[in-house]
């Protein structure tokens, strides 16, 4: 047996189990790494080129050391594709490359990304500019913003395309729900104005025969109120898939249907709910204990007070529930972002961060507990300011008010 | 008459035995198992990991048992799974000392049991998260063998994928 002189030997670790660990990092450190000898170069360097998402309207948060979700340690997150395919050309690192997702590029961009890359099968993330797509295949992608002024283009195509589109967000309107037939393989469905039509609308599409896992009913209508919601919902969605669900009213009323609804989600992950004057302490509690990663609630009169304050027992009966499991708490009086498809499963993009003050530290502390409570909360926004937790294996727990540019502003 | 234990011997040669649910949370154990003993087993049951030493098998065996009744999900989607932060009971019986850690991953690994190999992966991936290289090179103890220039031109090369 090797001596280690009490120090941690990884460099002798396996390659594979070594190529693991890479894997749960994300570039940010992947790189720190590759610095520290040829071995771990190698070793970061297949991680680092294997899966690379290029999309211009990231905010550099996304790419931020501190940040780990499934999204970023996946992938190799460059904003700008001009700049990785000149940087890519004159090197053999370019043959490490297996995987190219894309977003809002230019068609220019992705022509060049297509004869650099020959051998990648290239998809594409999420579209909205319908404009683009008329030279591009649309079998490649991947999600789509379907819009009354982009749905025609797809009606066109529709008939001759095998779509592998997962994830849909829509307007509502009669017409575009006859894409959804042709959408099989459709798990993420966004839907906004929400109204009995509507709901109406998506029965007749067939969505009942989807397998949806993450639901959002945005801008929900009064109409939908008395059990009506609740009822639809049911028959058209299998709530036991659900992992993700959002929900946002038009009103700042109480909406008796959701307090239906969410009980219902026996395998929900990730809660959004927007606006309302529910209790939703209340609500929260039927959900199975420690189930819950990712919450927020935006514009909830009962949990902010008119001075920006959260009251913490009121926060705290909320997520006492969910202890173990909550890795993103999101609590703001006003709405710094709507429930964008995007935002859900591979970032969370709150908008520009205001600087954290004395009151959300001390409030963050409590919660915290000295780091005895909460053992997985990583991410706590409170009134658009965003904090990072760090603990550490001796220190103890630290809090990082995270600081971002103005430039996110315009990228929201 | 007791139920057939499986008798699990360490490098070292200590015998530990176990209920069959406990050591089948290795995999490599489990299919030794089914192979030798299509019928179930009949009687006690002895498996040698000559790869792995005594105080190492019985920690990874208290893992095995504190967890044999965890139905590891496998319905998760691989990506999400491993951006979930260490189960809190893991993370408490991985606090050892690194040389520990390193030996309880290499165990995890030849004897095919995934889910404490994760959580050990990602107790590592913890330790190097936020360090700068010369950080990593201290904790790690690792000397570097790039020259100056090297490590420039790895700066270069890989520009565009900093943290901008």
């Amino acid at each position: 047996m090797t001596s280690y002189c009490g120090c941690f030997p990884i460099i002798e670790l396996p390659n594979d189990i070594i190529g693991e660990i890479c894997a749960i990092l994300n570039q940010v450190d992947v790189l720190s790494l590759m610095l520290v000898n040829k071995t771990l170069y190698q070793l970061g360097l297949r991680k680092l080129y294997h899966s690379i998402y290029i999309g211009s309207t990231f905010p550099r948060l996304l790419v931020s050391g501190h940040i780990y979700t499934a999204f970023n340690t996946k992938y190799t997150i460059v904003t700008s594709a001009k700049v990785f395919v000149s940087a890519l050309r004159h090197t053999s690192n370019a043959q490490l490359v297996k995987e190219i997702v894309t977003t809002d590029f230019e068609p220019d961009d992705y022509m060049s990304i297509v004869s650099l890359f020959p051998w990648v099968n290239i998809v594409l993330e999420y579209e909205k500019s319908w404009a683009r797509f008329t030279c591009l295949d649309l079998r490649l992608l991947r999600g789509l913003e379907l819009t009354i002024d982009n749905y025609r283009f797809f009606q066109d195509k529709v008939a001759d395309t095998n779509y592998s589109i997962k994830e849909l967000t829509m307007q509502s309107g009669d017409g575009l729900f006859n894409i959804i037939p042709k959408l099989k393989g459709l798990e993420s469905l966004h839907i906004s104005p929400v109204t009995t039509e509507t709901l109406m609308g998506l029965d007749l599409a067939g969505v009942s025969k989807l397998k949806i896992k993450e639901l959002f009913l945005q801008d929900c209508g009064p109409d939908c109120e008395g059990g009506r919601l609740f009822h639809q919902v049911e028959e058209l969605f299998n709530l036991d898939c659900i992992k993700s669900f959002g929900f946002s009213m038009l009103y700042n009323m109480r909406y008796r249907d959701l307090e239906s609804i969410i009980p219902r989600l026996t395998n929900v992950r990730n809660i959004f709910i927007q606006g309302g004057i529910n209790d939703y302490g209340q609500i929260l509690m039927e959900l199975k204990p420690n189930s819950l990663h990712y919450l927020c609630l935006h514009g909830n009169s009962v949990y902010t007070s008119k001075e920006s304050n959260i009251d913490f027992q009121q926060l705290t009966k909320i997520i006492e529930n969910q202890e173990q499991s909550l890795s993103t708490l999101c609590v703001s009086r006003s709405v710094p972002h709507f429930m964008k498809n995007t935002c859900v499963n591979r970032f969370h993009n709150y908008g520009c961060c205001k600087t954290s003050d004395e009151s959300q530290l001390r409030l963050l502390e409590q919660i915290l507990g000295k780091g005895r409570r909460f053992p997985s909360l990583d991410t706590v926004i409170l009134n658009g300011r965003y904090h990072l937790i760090k603990r550490h294996m001796q220190k103890g727990i630290e809090i990082i008010p995270l600081l971002i540019g103005s430039e996110l502003d315009n990228s929201v | 008459m007791s139920t057939p234990k499986v008798i699990i011997i360490s490098s070292d040669d200590e015998k530990f035995p176990v209920e069959q649910k406990v050591a089948e949370k290795s995999i490599l154990i489990k299919n030794m198992i089914n192979d030798l003993n299509p019928d179930g087993l009949e009687e006690d049951f002895e498996i040698p990991t000559p790869n792995v030493r005594s105080n190492v098998l019985s920690k990874v065996l208290e893992w095995c048992e504190h967890h044999k009744n965890t139905v590891f999900a496998d319905d998760e989607d691989e990506d999400v799974k491993k951006s979930l932060p260490v189960e809190e009971w893991d993370k408490n019986f991985l606090k050892v000392d690194q040389e520990m850690l390193y030996e309880i991953i290499l165990a995890a690994n030849y004897l095919n049991i995934k889910p404490l190999l994760e959580s050990g992966c990602k107790m590592v991936a913890e330790m190097i998260k936020g360090k700068s290289p010369e950080e990593l090179r201290r904790t790690f103890n690792i000397v570097s063998d790039f020259s100056p220039e090297e490590e420039a031109a790895i700066r270069r090369e890989n520009e565009w994928a900093e943290d901008r």
